[in-house]
Parts: C-alpha cells; sequence; structure tokens
C-alpha cells in the first residue's frame, strides 16, 4: 500500500513529507521531478523507478506523490490522494501551497488519521472533523483560555454505525436542505456546426443542515432519463433499482449525492452556436470573424459565456474588435480568450478582425479549436425534473430547496 | 504570554546564529551547536505547562514534515509521552513513529506508557495505543505486540479490532517467523461480522497469507453479504481477493455451457450494485472482477460503468483508458456502443489521445469504420506531432482490419503524401510500406510517387522505407530503380545509418535482378560502406560483396533465395501498449498499466476444470444461509445504526431483528456508550 507522501510544489521543492512505514529517502522524487520536466502537462499517474512505484495526482499548483513499494491497484492510491486534496479543501476551504504551510499540524494529525500503515482508516469528512476539528479564528481563541485542544478523544460515533458518513447529536436552528442539479454538456462540433458527439453530465449536489438522524426521499419525475448514475454510499441501492426514488440519510453538510449520465443515445440539446470564420494565406493578412448565438435554450438566458480559441502556431497577433466583452491572445501560448458575459438576443456578440501571421509559416495545417464556456441558471438542459422530497424519522419541518444550473463542460468546436 | 515571548526572542536568535554557520563551513563543532540550536525547544517541553509543550510539538512535526531532521529531541520529547494533554500526546506518538527506528534504545521508555494504555477504558485511547505500539519498528518488543494484537483481536470494540488487522501486516514485516501465530489471528479475525473489520481482516490476509484459501471457503457467503456496507476501501481489497479466490473454486463461465455455481453467481450478484460506486477504485475491481470471472455476455455493463469513469480526473481517465484498451482488444463489441466517448478532444493530453486512438482501432468494424476513419482524418491536422503520427498509424491498422477499406485508405495515405508537413509525409510512407507489405496490391503507381518525393524527405525512418520498398518491389519499376540507386549513392557518406543500410539492400537486391547496369553502383557503394565509421555498415557490406565477388560461388547461386524471398508481413502492433499474449496482466493491478512484473505480483491462476467440492464454504449454522437471502432486506435498512459492540453482528441482527428493532437499546460499556437506534424511520419509508 502506500509507503510515503511528498508533496510538491510547482517549482519542484518537496515542502510536505510523511511517512506510514520505514523511511523513503525524499530524492526518490527525482523520478517524479525528471518525468515532470520532461513533459508538464502529462505527467504519467504511475512511474516505475528501481525500486519503488510513484503513483502522483496533479491538483491547485501542488502535486502529490505516493510512494509505492510493491502491487497495488494504481486507482486505489489515485483516489484516495484525491480524498486527501478533498478533504484538505473541505478543511481549509483551498489546497494550496502556502494554505498547507500554514496548518502543517493539522495536515499531519489528518494525514495520521486517514492512513494506517498506508491503508485507509478514516476518509469520511464528518467522522474527522469529530477527530479533528477544523482550525478557525474563534476556536483558537476559546482553546487558548479554555485550554481545550482541537483533537478530540472519544471515538466518532459515527465510526461504529452502519451509516459512518454521519455524525450524531446534530443540531440546527434553521433545518435546511438545499439540492444543486448540475448538468454539463459535453460535446464536439466539427467544421460544419454539426454534432459529432454530444453528452450530458449531472451531479446532484448537497448541503443539508438537517438535525438528528433524518431519512430524506428524493424522487424525480422523469427518473428514466439516466444511462448511468453513481451514489454516495449513503443512498440504498435496492430502493433505486426497485422504484427509482433516492432514499438516504444524508451526511452533515456539502455532499455530492450522485452523478448520472444523460450519453449520447439521447438528443441532447445543444444551447449555444458558435459561427466562425478564419481565413488564412501564407504572406497575407489573416481574418477571423466570430459569432456567438443561443440556441435551443427553452427560453433562458445564456451567461458567463467564454470562449477560448487555439490558434494555429502561425499565428503572431491578433487585432480585434468586438461588440461585447473583452479580448486577449497570448502569443506565447497562442490562446485566445474572449470573455463575452452574457448573450444578448438582439445583438448577437461578435469578435472581427486582422490576424497577423508569421512570414514564410506553414499555413497548410490550420486546424484550432474552441473551447466554449457557457452557464445557464434555472434549467436543466436534460430537462430533469425533481418531483419531491419526504423527510422521515424527524419532527420538525425542514426548508427545502432545488437549484437547476446547466454549464458547459467540455465543449469544443473543431474549427 | 511575556514568557511565550521570550521563548520565541530566543529561537529567532538561534536561527540568525545557525544562518551564520552554515554560510561558514570552516566552523567546526556541528554538534555542538545542534545542541544548542533546540535548546529552546527542549526548554519548552521541559516546561510544567501544556500550552508551551504543544507549541513545541508543533513547531517540531513542523519540522518533521519540512524534512529536517530533529531526531537528538528524542530524550526531551519522550519524556511528554505521559502527558494529559491529549493533543500534546498524539503529537509525541507521531514523533516516536518517525524516530523510533533510530533510537531503538529509548524509544523502549514509552512502551510501559502504551502498556498501561491498551488497558485503558476508552476504546479510542485503546486503539491508539496499539497503532502506535505496532508502529514502533524495534525488533524488541515483538512478543508485546504479539501479545497486544491477540488481545485487541478479542476486543469487544469493533474499531480496536479494526486497529487489530491494521496491526497484523506491520508486525508481519518486522518478523516474518511470527506467520504462524498471525494467521490464527486473521482466521479469527476473518470471522467477525461487523463491516467495520472485515474490510481491514481481508486485508491483512491479503498481505500475510493469500496462499491460505482454505481461510475463506467458510466467509465467503458471509463476505459476499457484508460487500455493499463495508467501506470502500474494504470493499476494493476484498473484491480483488474474491477475484483469486473464484479463479481457485469456480469454472470457466465461457467454457462451460452448464449452469453456473449459485455461489458464483452469488459473488457476481453481489458486486453488480457496487459498480454504481462514486469511487473509480470500486468500480475497477468490480470490473476486473467480471472480466477474470463472468462470462461474456455478463460483462458489458462493466464498460458503461467504467465509460462513466472517463469523467473524473485526468489521472483516472489515464488508468482506466489503458484498461480499455485491453478490454477493447479482448471483446470488440462491447465498446463499440461507446465509440464516440472515446473521440479525441484537442483539449487531452496526449498519453490520453494515444489511448483513445488505441481504443478506436481496437474497436473499428464493417459498419463504424466510416465514422472512425472521419474522426482520424480530422486528428491529422492536430498540433500535436506526436499524436499525428499515431494517428496515421491508426488509419494503418484500420485498413489492415477492415480489408474492404485497404484500397480507400491507401488511397488516402497517398494524398497525405503531397502533405507540406514532413513529419505527416514521413509516417505516411511508413504505414505504406507497412500496408504494401501486408497487402500485395498493385504497388507500382504508389512506388513511382513515393520515389519521386526521395528528393525532399529528410526523415531517415521514411527514406529508409522507399528504398526497402523500391528494392522488394523492382521488378514491377524497372527503369526508375537503378536510377534511384545511382541517386543514393552519391547521397550516401551523409544518409543517416539506417538509410544506408537501405541503400546497400537495394543495391544487393538490383544486383540480382539486373546487374548489367547496376554493377558499377554496387561496387560504388560497397567501396563507401567498406569505410563507414558504422561497423555494422561496414560488416554488412563485407557480408554482400560476397555475392558480387564471385559469380560462380555455391552462395551467389542462392543469393536470389537469400534476398528476394517474400518477407512475412509485420503485425502492425499498438504503440502504447504490447500485444503480447505472453505478458498478460490483470485488469486494474499496477503491473497492468506499467506493463511490466512488479514486485508482489502474482498472476491470476486459470480456472480448474473440476471445480472443488462446494461443500467446503456451507457454514455449520444456517444463519448465513438466511443473511443471503437478506441482502435487499438488509441495504434497505442500513439507516439502523446498529452500532455492535456486543458481538452481535450487523447482519445477525438484522436477520434476527423480530425483537431488537422496535426499540432503543443502549449498552453500556465502561465509559463508552453505544446507542442502537430504532429502525421505525426506515420502515416507514
Amino acid at each position: 500500500m502506500i509507503h510515503s507522501l511528498f508533496i510538491i510544489n510547482s517549482s519542484g521543492d518537496v515542502f510536505l513529507e510523511k511517512h506510514w512505514r520505514s523511511v523513503v529517502s525524499r530524492s526518490v522524487c527525482d523520478y517524479y521531478l525528471e518525468a515532470q520536466r520532461a513533459n508538464p502537462n502529462d505527467v504519467p499517474p504511475v512511474i516505475a523507478t528501481p525500486h519503488h512505484y510513484l503513483i502522483s495526482i496533479q491538483r491547485g499548483g501542488v502535486s502529490l506523490v505516493a510512494v509505492c513499494m510493491q502491487e497495488v491497484p494504481p486507482l486505489f492510491v489515485i483516489e484516495f490522494l484525491h480524498r486527501v486534496v478533498d478533504t484538505f479543501q473541505d478543511y481549509f476551504s483551498d489546497c494550496t501551497e502556502s494554505v498547507i504551510k500554514e496548518n502543517y499540524v493539522v495536515v499531519y494529525e489528518l494525514l495520521d488519521e486517514m492512513l494506517d500503515n498506508g491503508f485507509p482508516l478514516a476518509t469520511e469528512s464528518n467522522i474527522l472533523k469529530e477527530l479533528i476539528k477544523p482550525p478557525n479564528i474563534l476556536r483558537t481563541i476559546a482553546n487558548t483560555v479554555t485550554g481545550k485542544s482541537n483533537v478530540s478523544d472519544s471515538l466518532p460515533t459515527g465510526q461504529l454505525s452502519n451509516i459512518p458518513w454521519r455524525r450524531t447529536g446534530v443540531k440546527y436552528t434553521n433545518n435546511e436542505a438545499y439540492f444543486d442539479v448540475v448538468e454539463e454538456v459535453d460535446a464536439i462540433i466539427d467544421k460544419a456546426g454539426v454534432t459529432v458527439f454530444a453528452e450530458i453530465q449531472g451531479y446532484i449536489d448537497c448541503c443539508i443542515k438537517l438535525s438528528g438522524m433524518p431519512d430524506l426521499t428524493l424522487s424525480f419525475m422523469n427518473p428514466r432519463l439516466f444511462d448511468d448514475v453513481s451514489f454516495h454510499p449513503c443512498v440504498r441501492f435496492r430502493r433505486w433499482e426497485a422504484e427509482r426514488v433516492l432514499s438516504f440519510i444524508p451526511p452533515d453538510g456539502n455532499f455530492r449525492l450522485m452523478s448520472y449520465h444523460i450519453s449520447s443515445q439521447s438528443v441532447v440539446a445543444i444551447p449555444i452556436y458558435v459561427r466562425h470564420n478564419l481565413s488564412i494565406k501564407t504572406g497575407e493578412q489573416g481574418r477571423l470573424d466570430v459569432t456567438v448565438g443561443p440556441k435551443q435554450t427553452l427560453g433562458r438566458a445564456v451567461e458567463g459565456v467564454k470562449i477560448e480559441i487555439l490558434m494555429p502556431k502561425c499565428i503572431l497577433n491578433c487585432c480585434l474588435t468586438s461588440n461585447q466583452g473583452k479580448y486577449n491572445y497570448d502569443p506565447v501560448s497562442k490562446i485566445l480568450h474572449w470573455d463575452i458575459g452574457r448573450i444578448d438576443v438582439t445583438k448577437l456578440p461578435n469578435i472581427r478582425g486582422s490576424v497577423s501571421i508569421a512570414t514564410g509559416a506553414n499555413t497548410s495545417e490550420i486546424n484550432p479549436s474552441i473551447n466554449v464556456h457557457f452557464t445557464i441558471n434555472q434549467l436543466a438542459i436534460s430537462s430533469l425534473k425533481v418531483n419531491r422530497l419526504d423527510m422521515y424519522g424527524e419532527k420538525y419541518k425542514p426548508f427545502k430547496g432545488v437549484k437547476y444550473i446547466t454549464k458547459a463542460g467540455r465543449f469544443q468546436i473543431r474549427m | 504570554m511575556s514568557n511565550d515571548n521570550e521563548v520565541y526572542k530566543s529561537e529567532w536568535v538561534a536561527e540568525a546564529i545557525e544562518t551564520e554557520y552554515q554560510a561558514d563551513p570552516a566552523y567546526g563543532g556541528f554538534f555542538n551547536f545542534d545542541y544548542k540550536k533546540h535548546d529552546d525547544l527542549r526548554q519548552m517541553l521541559d516546561s510544567s505547562r501544556d500550552g508551551l509543550k504543544l507549541e513545541a510539538m508543533k513547531r517540531i512535526i513542523e519540522m518533521i514534515a519540512k524534512g529536517k531532521d530533529v531526531s537528538n529531541l528524542f530524550p526531551a520529547v519522550v519524556k511528554n509521552v505521559v502527558s494529559k494533554n491529549i493533543e500534546v500526546k498524539k503529537l509525541v506518538y507521531v514523533y516516536l513513529v518517525r524516530y523510533a527506528e533510530e533510537q531503538q534504545d529509548l524509544v523502549l521508555l514509552s512502551i510501559s506508557t502504551f502498556q498501561r494504555a491498551l488497558k485503558e477504558p476508552n476504546q479510542l485511547i485503546r486503539a491508539g495505543a496499539l497503532r502506535i505500539l505496532s508502529n514502533i519498528r524495534v525488533a524488541v518488543i515483538v512478543p508485546i505486540v504479539m501479545l497486544a494484537i491477540r488481545d485487541a483481536a478479542a476486543d469487544l470494540s469493533p474499531y480496536v479490532r479494526k486497529t487489530a488487522a491494521h496491526a497484523i501486516p506491520k508486525l508481519y514485516h518486522l518478523d516474518q517467523k511470527l506467520k504462524s501465530e498471525l494467521v490464527v489471528v486473521i482466521q479469527k479475525l476473518l470471522q467477525d461480522t461487523t463491516v467495520l473489520v472485515v474490510g481491514s481482516a481481508v486485508m491483512a490476509y491479503t498481505e500475510v497469507c493469500p496462499e491460505r484459501i482454505d481461510l475463506v471457503h467458510k466467509i465467503f457467503r458471509k463476505l459476499c453479504a457484508l460487500l455493499a456496507d463495508v467501506d470502500e476501501w474494504g470493499q476494493v481489497v476484498i473484491v480483488n481477493m474474491l477475484t483469486r479466490y473464484a479463479r481457485t473454486q469456480f469454472v470457466d463461465p465461457n467454457e462451460n455451457e452448464t449452469e453456473k455455481d449459485p455461489d458464483h453467481q452469488l459473488l457476481l450478484h453481489c458486486t453488480y450494485p457496487l459498480l454504481q460506486s462514486r469511487n473509480s477504485a470500486v468500480v475497477m475491481a468490480v470490473a476486473q472482477l467480471y472480466f477474470h470471472c463472468a462470462s461474456k455476455n455478463e460483462f458489458p455493463v462493466c464498460v458503461r460503468a467504467l465509460v462513466r469513469l472517463l469523467h473524473s480526473n485526468i489521472e483516472i481517465q489515464n488508468v482506466v483508458l489503458d484498461n480499455m484498451v485491453s478490454i477493447s482488444l479482448q471483446n470488440k463489441g462491447m465498446c463499440e456502443p461507446y465509440l464516440k466517448n472515446f473521440f479525441v478532444r484537442t483539449s487531452d493530453p496526449t498519453k490520453i489521445k494515444l489511448l483513445k486512438l488505441d481504443i478506436l482501432t481496437n474497436i473499428v468494424t464493417d459498419s463504424n469504420i466510416a465514422l472512425i476513419l472521419r474522426e482520424l482524418q480530422t486528428y491529422i491536422i492536430s498540433n500535436d506531432k506526436k499524436f499525428v503520427a499515431a494517428s496515421i498509424q491508426a488509419i494503418g491498422r484500420c485498413a489492415c482490419t477492415i480489408s474492404e477499406i485497404t484500397d480507400s485508405c491507401l488511397n488516402g495515405l497517398v494524398t497525405l503524401l503531397s502533405n507540406k508537413d514532413e513529419a505527416i509525409v514521413a509516417e505516411s510512407i511508413i504505414v505504406i510500406k507497412r500496408l504494401l507489405q501486408t497487402q500485395a496490391a498493385n504497388c507500382k503507381e504508389i512506388i513511382t510517387q513515393m520515389t519521386r518525393l526521395l528528393g525532399n524527405i529528410t526523415i531517415p525512418q521514411a527514406r529508409a522505407a522507399i528504398l526497402w520498398l523500391l528494392g522488394e518491389h523492382s521488378s514491377g519499376v524497372p527503369l526508375i530503380a537503378p536510377d534511384v540507386l545511382r541517386k543514393v549513392s552519391k547521397t550516401f557518406p551523409d544518409e543517416h545509418d539506417i538509410v544506408k543500410l537501405q541503400i546497400l539492400n537495394l543495391a544487393i537486391k538490383l544486383y540480382i535482378t539486373n546487374s548489367q547496369e547496376t554493377e558499377l553502383f554496387c561496387q560504388y557503394v560497397f567501396d563507401l560502406a567498406r569505410y563507414d565509421q558504422n561497423y555494422d555498415i561496414r560488416d554488412r557490406a563485407r557480408l554482400m560483396k560476397q555475392f558480387i565477388r564471385n559469380p560462380r560461388g555455391t552462395i551467389t547461386s542462392q543469393a536470389a533465395r537469400i534476398f528476394l524471398t517474400s518477407k512475412p508481413a509485420p503485425l502492425l502492433n499498438l504503440h502504447v501498449t504490447v500485444t503480447d499474449q505472453e505478458e498478460y496482466f490483470q485488469l486494474g493491478t499496477l503491473s497492468h498499466y506499467i506493463n511490466a512484473h512488479a514486485i508482489g505480483y502474482e498472476p491470476l491462476l486459470p480456472f480448474p476444470i473440476e471445480p472443488p467440492s462446494r461443500e467446503t464454504r456451507d457454514t455449520d449454522n444456517s444463519n448465513v444461509q438466511e443473511t443471503k437471502n437478506e441482502i435487499p432486506v438488509k441495504s434497505e435498512n442500513s439507516s439502523a445504526s446498529s452500532s455492535s459492540d456486543s458481538n452481535s453482528s450487523s447482519t445477525e441482527s438484522s436477520s434476527s431483528n423480530s425483537t431488537s428493532d422496535f426499540e432503543d437499546i443502549t449498552i453500556e460499556y465502561k465509559n463508552d456508550v453505544f446507542l442502537i437506534e430504532s429502525e421505525e424511520d426506515s420502515i416507514q419509508c
């Protein structure tokens, strides 16, 4: 299993090391750094070195490198490392070098609880939070005065129950349950505007602040839409199989209840179109003209539109005018960013102008692609609808809320 | 507070001195100085105030985290192991574990504290003490740890039992002679019916005695029943272990038409819901179980789950795609419905692009070839050179698998020859060469066109490929071939080694078929080669010269058979994974990903021809049989936090729950209070 963990910052310094078995010298990270130097954006997740196997992830500017000595399922380690970062984000609301450095001790205590001898021990955030309280100013002051500590001396109640994800004795004055249905449209659209591939990846993220031990049931108007689903461990699978309702005792706080997949078999509405024209000839100035417009949005406004055009290598610079939003062109990475914002239907956003081409450059291979970002509030593009939420087991009446958002996932247009 | 400030100050001073000393290597007495360096920390640790101690420990832990050596503080720290403050204590533990190996004697001072803690009423402290005790890797305390594990394995708290399971592999690595004793403990822990313990017990089993299959027989059905409620990490370990078990106990479902063993069916049935897990490792574990142990028509459900994983992080995508390459290679049809999920985006990293490309070419069939070829055509104009090369190769592979499209692919590749990008042209030539080799197509025109390109192309592999093709098919183009030889003999000295070898090959082949026109060129080329810097080329020239020198030698008469025989066509291999059947690794393993034997990898055994008796799995009490049927009910009732400190396992409580269901039961165990909650709620809904 996991022998040691090294956390490396973007400039290649190891700034945290933790060993669960005998100490492994940090020089083992050199193999990783070498791979990273060779190919910064494409470091293989598993690197075999003569005596160790390095399994790594990169997130938020830091790399977590786990050292293993023998056969282990790579996904096991990768998934755990992501869970570590999730936990840090949960505790410190961010997982960057400076945050980890500020909280060395808590980080160390957390890592100590999460792994025992390289095998995961407690990874549920509800349990961890009972064992080690997240740092905050108020508690620090209170602790200094009263002499209490951030570390609990009794076993979290969840740990022993069949529902380890929930702590007992939760109390709120306002009992609330919020559900965010987030749908991401993944699409590839070809030159002619034809959809090559489109699917929807959806999530239901919850923020549940309910006292006691509530048992919730969430049902949908149209559960037949789902092609494939995955659940938080709290969801009772058999109930879903039989009745297509989500029945669960929720963890306390924020968590992802389910993620689903509506795949290419069903028709996916594409809420946005991009008309583009880029003409380049060797030795001349090229012209670029891009227009963005809404399409199949069921009357909702398309907001937060951003466009990234990955330009061909031969383009040195752009001189453009846009009727909406700001643009900038990075001549090093050859990416044109155009931040549009909300699309006004009466006056479609447009950007046009000339691009200068390197002299003597080979212009035959032009294959720019456009990445599109957008959000549409109050709309689930798959037309998924939550039917009702029922609560059993507690007497009070909770406040319930559902919010729908559609976003662009990996939405790409080939030019 | 003022006291604290002073301490801080003194630390600042100490640090300032430190830098000064480090800057001056001539300054001796590092030990002396080291002693001084942590003097302030030592004082703080010795003080009577918990706040100061905590502050000192925090700073020490920070230094450990940064990788600094603070082992010289060991005596000062080890004293604080008796501290009443729980946080100080915890940090001291962390410190002890880190340096125990280096300070074997001093660490013994702390052992008695842990031994005492093992008897504490608080289960968290008991478990913690066992954890630390087993983490201290000192040979002297092995008997103490052994004793502690044995006690803990019989503890009433499942949390302590779990810790005991974790401690077993630690002790095993410290002293392998204890194996037989540890196996007894493992056996006991495997019998445990609490979900909390089972995962860890199986982990200990796989680390210590995976060969003891007999231990699994009796718990097999129980494990299947509990699986859904075990934590994610335990699920991975259990499913992997059961995969190995299944390969020894059941017959191959693909070869045997007869009914599957009910236990085999039970295993597949119980693992099926896990495909819906949010944890990619669990999904992968189940997928590999189905891949290796289920019949082919049961597997497609796993592909759907794996495709879902392609939406997670890059690292997960990478590993999953790598496994899907193997899956698609074995069963074309399974991945085909998800064809479009493997289309490449420009934003994907190169490795992922290549893997997707491999899958696309693996699943190509008559019906989807048009779609895939159109995709491949768009990939060819990508910015990513490595990917472009791979795409061209992929076209070649498609052409090989689907014979109807070979001609159109070939034509497509030939049009690529007029591309302005040299890299594309070179790659196309190499692929065309391979294609022509596999297909005895009429290649005269293609070769003529390629020879025309010879003047412009500089990439050695491509030049070599053209020359080789020309030599093989020289009879088809008798007018061009000698002229090409003339041209390349002029550039011979400046060519790359592999091109030179091909020039020699071309020369000898032409000499055999057409000796009048080419003899002088041959002589010339061989003379040049004789003085080449590369010994390989010199050797080759020396060998070949024999065929020219003695026209009447025995070897010369056989020359045509040596050089102009028909060569077997190469297999168009994948560029990422080697499709070597001999090296065939279990799916989802580290070895599979790196395509090499990782340390500790055990290959899967083939299915037995005659299955062992299934009676071995029958348990004495029919209770387990019952639980098997209870699975759906149990999962429904998982709301019931039946925390079972007494031996009432979760399964038992649900199968025999008639009495305990509708009342609150409180079991008091020393200080810890466990609640068994009413199950009313879940029953209502």
